[in-house]
């Protein structure tokens, strides 16, 4: 009422427009439900090392808020143990045997896996493939694509959130006997 | 005259993009575990000759009769394993007092029934010799070793580093085929098809040096037992 009164008492006739902005951040989270910790539940002999063991997949949430302005993130992984000589060598993350393994070849000590993402999805989407997550990435390897990395697709109720498991690949041969360890970190960072 | 004043409000929000990140980066870790299990593997050796109908001069022919097995795997994959273990016992073998040097004490055999020291023409002395799995780009070629002759002196036994052998009477013989660098003969990564060469061994029946191997039907077994070596 007092603007009515002051405008009209100066005589301001006609229509007056307010402008009240605010501001939204960008945001890029990485929002997990991935355990500090996992196993390989199989036990790896001769008769299972050729075949691959994928983990459960976890809930990984990870998304950016920018889409429209080219905004995309890149899914970084750095292994303990990785060879990194991608695309020549092995792009390898690996598993090393917590034994003495002095002087012992590569493939004796050695169980390698992999690190695989799911985008988010909008339910009305066709639910996109795992990708492999790469310590060496070339080009484009761990983009997400903008289409699977704006929040509307990844959280509920209209997105499906991300996920993320672990492979251990096959073998040509057994490696020795004991226990293999490793860690792998997982970040996001924008393209 | 009324003055209509009209406060219309636009709410703009404004997305500010690049620089102002709320979290421009983000990180977890996860530990990773798995385990392989022990395990001392055998395959890819014929658990039944049959020599079929032979003759005498076949047996007694330089060389006898043999029956090779080109792609067999002996392994272990136990940590700190110097290698394999192998003890085998024949069946059937040659008691003492068969005159025959190609028949001495202890010496596996097939025969005709039970072996007779004096009776040694219904008896066929038999062998088995493997040659272990060794790298192909490894220098060192692996040495055959015959797991189933009486006496120190047999092909291989004394003379071979890569084995020792602690029995050779009653037929029983025991032969260690050595892990002689960690990564050839009985490490698995020498033995698997596409990274190493496979051992072959190979069953031979005679020969029958200094007799006539005699009519009838010649048995016998050779068991073989493979375990971790641990010195």
């Amino acid at each position: 009422m007092m603007l009515f009164f002051c405008q009209y008492a100066y005589g301001n006739i006609g229509g007056k427009s307010y402008i009240v902005s605010s501001s939204v951040e960008s945001v890029i989270e990485l929002r997990t439900n991935l355990p500090t910790s996992i196993s390989f539940s199989t036990a790896i002999n001769e008769g299972n090392r050729s075949e691959s063991e994928t983990t459960t997949s976890s809930d990984m949430n990870a998304y950016t808020n920018t889409e429209g302005l080219g905004i995309k993130f890149v899914l970084g992984v750095s292994g303990n143990h990785a060879d990194k000589q991608h695309p020549t060598g092995s792009d390898q993350l690996y598993l090393i045997h917590t034994g003495d393994i002095a002087g012992q070849p590569d493939s004796n000590i050695r169980v390698p896996y992999k690190v695989q993402y799911r985008p988010c999805y909008l339910e009305t989407t066709t639910e996109p493939a795992y990708m492999d997550l790469h310590p060496d990435p070339t080009g484009t390897e761990n983009d997400v694509p903008l289409a699977n990395s704006f929040e509307d697709d990844c959280l509920p109720p209209n997105g499906t959130f991300g996920a993320i498991r672990f492979v251990r690949e096959s073998m040509t041969s057994l490696p020795l006997a004991g226990t293999y360890q490793g860690t792998v970190n997982i970040d996001i960072s924008p393209q | 005259m009324k003055k209509i004043v009209t406060a219309a409000i636009i709410a703009a929000a404004t997305v500010t993009a690049g620089a102002a990140f709320a979290a421009d980066t983000d990180t977890v870790t996860t530990a990773i575990t798995a385990t392989v299990q022990n395990e001392v593997h055998v395959s890819g050796i014929t658990t039944a000759w049959d020599l079929g109908t032979v003759t005498a001069d076949a047996l007694q022919a330089t060389g006898g009769i043999t029956q090779t097995d080109s792609n067999v795997q002996m392994w272990t994959n136990a940590d700190g394993a110097t290698g394999l273990d192998v003890q085998v016992q024949s069946a059937k073998s040659a008691p003492a007092g068969t005159g025959i040097d190609a028949l001495p004490q202890g010496q596996a055999v097939i025969a005709v029934g039970t072996p007779d020291g004096n009776n040694a023409d219904a008896m066929v002395p038999v062998t088995m010799t493997c040659t272990p799995c060794n790298l192909t780009n490894n220098t060192t070629v692996a040495t055959p070793i015959q797991f189933s002759a009486a006496g120190n002196t047999a092909t291989g036994a004394g003379s071979n580093a890569n084995e020792t052998v602690t029995s050779d009477t009653g037929g029983t013989r025991q032969v260690q085929i050595r892990n002689a660098t960690g990564a050839e003969y009985t490490t698995q990564a020498a033995c698997t098809t596409g990274t190493g060469t496979a051992a072959s061994c190979t069953f031979q029946a005679g020969p029958t040096t200094g007799y006539e191997a005699e009519g009838g039907t010649y048995t016998g077994t050779l068991t073989q037992l493979y375990s971790d070596a641990t010195a």
